[in-house]
């Protein structure tokens, strides 16, 4: 609460610092209040300093076929006229102006290019500064679907060229998700595949007032791994958002099953497309590995919170000097150095001898009470993890193992504080030649909760 | 080929109709292609590009009329295909619209898009919207909304397999009014149930947002916007009990510009529990950006930028992880005072930390002048990413040339370009390059282009491989028709790799017209 309080006030304080009825504290934005201007100006909607030097529209959207001109007028003294041209300053029409000096002006457009001034004149004569007030206005008899087609062409072009600075070019800064996130999972998507083939076309375009376009896009896409090599391919329906920025159509955020991005598709996609034609999708995972799933599965894997898991069985075979080694967060069996060598670095468990587990010195343990299933459990403790206190090297410590540990499941807390839970299914110890065998499951949670 | 000629018999009769009434404007635009593709090699299924004939048509027609006192107007898109990679259905309406416009009321039947704000409503509905603008000074504007949200028209109307889709109903209003100077006010609500279940894993929201936005604008140069929105959420998974969503989501933004200065400032905090089904947000996420570009002269702009966002604001986490990503950007024109000379540097960096670890850093720079008669564009960037260890050289130029030759005007392009990608100590390497001609006669509406190129890919662990194309496209748009335009195109992939059964050449052609009346 004190920290919301503390950035409520920062925000505040920039505000006010600029702010104050003197005309001296806003010397750095805007004009003084002498100066006739205009408050503020909208061009259906789209507000003057968004609108770019060129603004486009299509006349499809325009409400009953009008472009309208609102603002609102400023000067010292009484306003006397607002006038609109539209050819450059040749003619001049009156806009509709009201005691509260908003002003309103309409026409039916062709599909050509005008050219807008805005001229505001006091009583005294005085004017504002017209060529500031100058747009490019374009209205386009294309369809929004053929419009929105072109910039879906551009950003497959980009993102098949692995070019990020032009796809960049074309999401806009408010991106759900944020930009940056986006910026940094296309960057990854570029090295997990080759020679990526991709066909967007546009099913359907709808537009608000305001230049917000939603589309929904049918896509085919095939691409090569650069890691296997194996060549992916996917179908469906996806959707996406633009909005105006810089006059431009800008991407805004995209939906589920993803196009760009797919290297953080948790944070890049804001919702699914629910629909029975898209039946698999690619997908990238966290070690950068193009993956083809059926839908549901990859939307498990993504949104599921990341939990890795085999339910199938992992055989570790005791050896002193070569013995099986664990990494819960990559699900990797590799070998440990030998015993009484160097710790284990970044193995998480091993089996070096047959009655005790080793493990790491910064990983600690809890044994889950009998009968908790690896299979339902949702959650395991975030208290109460420790050491055997029966043998702790400093470089390793151990879980002894007997008989009675089949069935079991040992919940552990790993270095980076991530939690991780495994169920031994199976354990033989020969105490003549002190040889053994564990088999076990896991699951590996990598959001730092304890959530399964 | 039935349902093209159903389509084409509405809209000749639609057309009709619409001619025959005064005062009436109607614009119809088609967009009408045919093509042939084919595909050879053992590696042919990797190609997207359809091999057999295809058409594609996208009728696009509009309607409308003015009077003093009411305005309507009407819009049908519709396509028909064959071509499955287009549209899985031969035939589809891409928009259905009318509108019905009284001096200060409108109404909408059909696809709408209504934007409340950013977290309750940014999204295209199905249904009817209604909305005033009442002029009289304190007196609110008011919208009111109810629709279905579906991908398309036939996932509500007669969907089969590929079409069925989650049906999500949504009603909602929101009201504005600016009851002082240079402020607005407003109060929205949105409601979204959903219906008709596609996929077990994935939850059937039923719940609202609601909220108050305001804005303040002083003067033009000067705006402050925010907004506080509220969501009460039901989440339903196929089996299990129900979770609530009940979070708020708050964010403050303020721009200011002056002479040669543009000043953002960006505060966003959305809890953990907050959840919209028809806005957009970041649930779990803190996050302040802040801009500041200035002009030094006509010829030089600085940006300096930072943003930093968290997570775990609920403390659910075991870490919280911070991203920060500060940058700056410098552009110069007349650059050594050469005129048409240019050159940007931007240095970023992203670095994370908590549960995630992460360094990346990247520079680039770009320089663009005239040599000669030789337009010229150059860029080399360097990225560095922690996670995968990996370093990235890119370096890319062209060279253009402009010469004019009778009606005609060429621009031939030469594009060279490498990358080289150290991951882990293994170097990849890739090389692209390509020769284009553009010729253009706008008197007579001819526009062509020609490109022919080769990416290679030589990779040191992995496979190696590389593509071979080569496209050309020739636009017509005659003096004596200027609303019709015939374009021709055809475009040839070879792609090889050394692992057998990869290779594969694809060929694609298509003709097309669009004319509008």
């Amino acid at each position: 609460m004190k920290k919301i309080l503390y950035k409520t006030v920062l925000i505040a304080a920039v505000f006010f610092a600029f702010y104050s009825t003197a005309d001296a504290g806003w010397w750095i934005f805007g004009k003084s209040e002498e100066d006739v201007d205009f408050e503020y100006l909208y061009i259906n909607d789209i507000a003057f300093d968004e609108a770019g030097d060129v603004l486009t529209l299509y006349r499809e959207t325009l409400s009953d076929g009008l472009v309208y001109i609102r603002g609102k007028a400023k000067a010292s003294g009484t306003v006397a006229a607002v006038e609109i041209s539209l050819d450059n300053k040749e003619t001049w029409n009156s806009a509709k102006l009201s005691s509260g000096r908003a002003f309103e002006y309409s026409f039916t457009p062709e599909a050509k290019e005008y050219s807008l001034f805005v001229k505001i004149t006091e009583t005294t004569g005085k004017t504002n500064d017209i060529d500031r007030s100058n747009r490019k206005i374009i209205i386009s008899d294309r369809s929004i679907i053929t419009g929105i087609q072109k910039i879906l062409d551009d950003m497959a072009g980009a993102y098949i060229q692995k070019n990020i600075r032009d796809f960049m070019t074309k999401v806009s800064r408010d991106f759900t998700g944020g930009d940056i996130v986006l910026n940094r999972a296309v960057s990854q998507d570029f090295s997990s595949f080759a020679h990526l083939d991709l066909k967007l076309t546009v099913a359907s375009a709808v537009s608000s007032s305001g230049g917000k376009i939603s589309a929904a896009i049918n896509y085919s896409r095939s691409a090569f791994s650069i890691l296997t090599g194996e060549n992916y391919t996917d179908s469906g329906t996806t959707q996406m958002d633009f909005k105006r920025e810089d006059s431009v159509l800008k991407l805004y955020s995209m939906k589920h099953p993803l196009i760009f991005g797919l290297s953080e598709a948790d944070e890049t996609a804001s919702g699914i497309t629910g629909i029975g034609a898209n039946t698999d999708m690619l997908i990238i995972t966290p070690e950068g590995e193009l993956e083809k799933l059926p839908f549901e599965d990859a939307l498990n894997k993504i949104e599921g919170n990341d939990i890795a898991e085999t339910l199938s069985e992992i055989t570790f075979v005791s050896s002193k000097s070569d013995a099986d080694g664990f990494i819960f967060s990559t699900g990797e069996k590799i070998k440990a150095a030998g015993l009484f060598m160097d710790p284990l670095g970044s193995i998480d468990i091993a089996y070096f001898e047959g009655d005790y587990l080793t493990v790491n010195k910064d990983v600690t343990y809890q044994m889950l009470p009998p009968g908790t299933d690896i299979e339902t459990i949702s959650s395991v403790p975030t208290s109460g993890y420790g050491k055997d206190s029966d043998f702790d090297s400093g470089d390793y410590h151990r879980k002894e193992l007997d008989s009675n540990i089949q069935g079991r499941c040992i919940a552990f807390k790993l270095r980076t504080g991530n939690y991780a839970v495994m169920e031994i299914t199976d354990y033989f110890y020969d105490t003549d030649t002190l040889q053994g065998r564990i088999i076990f499951r896991y699951r590996y949670q990598s959001d730092g909760t304890n959530l399964f | 080929m039935n349902s093209i000629i159903k389509e084409a018999a509405a809209s000749f009769a639609f057309l009709l109709v619409c001619i025959l009434e005064v005062h009436a404007g109607v614009h119809i635009t088609n967009e009408a292609q045919i093509g042939a593709g084919s595909i050879t090699g053992p590696g042919e299924k990797q190609s997207v590009v359809t091999d057999k004939g295809i058409f594609s048509n996208l009728l696009n027609l509009n309607y409308y009329r003015e009077s003093e006192k009411l305005n309507y107007y009407f819009n049908f898109s519709g396509r028909a295909t064959n071509d499955k990679s287009i549209d899985y259905r031969p035939f589809s309406v891409a928009r259905i619209q009318g509108r019905l416009s009284l001096p200060r009321h409108n109404f909408t039947l059909g696809d709408f898009m209504e934007s409340f704000s950013r977290y309750s409503l940014g999204a295209s509905l199905k249904g009817i919207s209604y909305s005033t603008k009442l002029t009289a000074p304190l007196t609110p504007d008011l919208t009111l909304i109810y629709g279905m949200q579906a991908p398309r028209w036939d996932s509500i109307i007669d969907p089969d397999n590929s079409t069925k889709a989650l049906k999500r109903e949504a009603y909602g209003f929101k009201i504005s009014a600016s009851p002082l100077e240079a402020w607005n006010f407003s109060v929205h609500y949105v409601n979204s149930k959903d219906k008709n279940r596609i996929y077990e894993s994935v939850p059937l929201y039923d719940g609202g947002v609601y909220g108050i936005g305001w804005s303040f604008d002083p003067f033009a140069g000067l705006s402050l916007t925010g907004e506080t929105s509220f969501s009460s959420v039901h989440l339903k998974p196929s089996s299990g009990s129900l979770e609530n969503k009940n979070g708020s989501a708050n964010r403050v933004s303020f721009q200011g510009y002056g002479d040669g200065l543009r000043l953002n400032l960006d505060y966003e905090r959305v809890s953990s529990n907050f959840f919209t089904v028809l806005g957009a947000a970041s649930p779990d996420r803190e996050r302040f950006r802040a801009s500041w570009v200035q002009d030094y002269g006509k010829n030089t702009s600085v940006s300096y930028s930072g943003l930093w966002f968290k997570d775990n604001l609920n403390g659910a986490k075991n870490k919280t992880t911070h991203s920060w990503r500060p940058d700056i950007s410098i552009n110069k024109r007349l650059l050594l005072g050469r005129r048409f000379a240019s050159g940007d540097v931007t240095l970023r960096t992203d670095y994370r930390r908590g549960a995630v670890k992460e360094n990346n850093t990247y520079l680039d720079f770009g320089y663009g002048d005239r040599l000669g008669m030789f337009d010229s564009d150059t860029r080399m960037g360097l990225a560095s990413f922690s996670k995968r260890d990996t370093l990235e050289y890119i370096a890319n130029t062209s060279l253009s040339w402009r010469k004019s030759a009778g009606l005609f005007v060429f621009r031939p392009t030469l594009r060279l370009g490498t990358r080289i990608k150290d991951a882990n100590g293994n170097r990849d390497l890739i090389n692209e390059s390509s020769l284009g001609l553009n010729a253009d006669a706008g008197s007579a509406g001819i526009s062509t282009a020609f490109q022919l190129g080769l990416n290679k890919y030589i990779r040191e662990r992995e496979n190696d491989s590389a593509k071979l194309f080569f496209n050309t496209n020739f636009y017509y748009r005659p003096v004596f028709a200027k609303n019709h335009t015939l374009s021709l195109r055809y475009a040839v992939n070879d792609f090889w790799t050394d692992h057998s059964g990869g290779d594969f050449r694809e060929n694609s052609f298509s003709a097309g017209l669009n004319t509008q009346f």
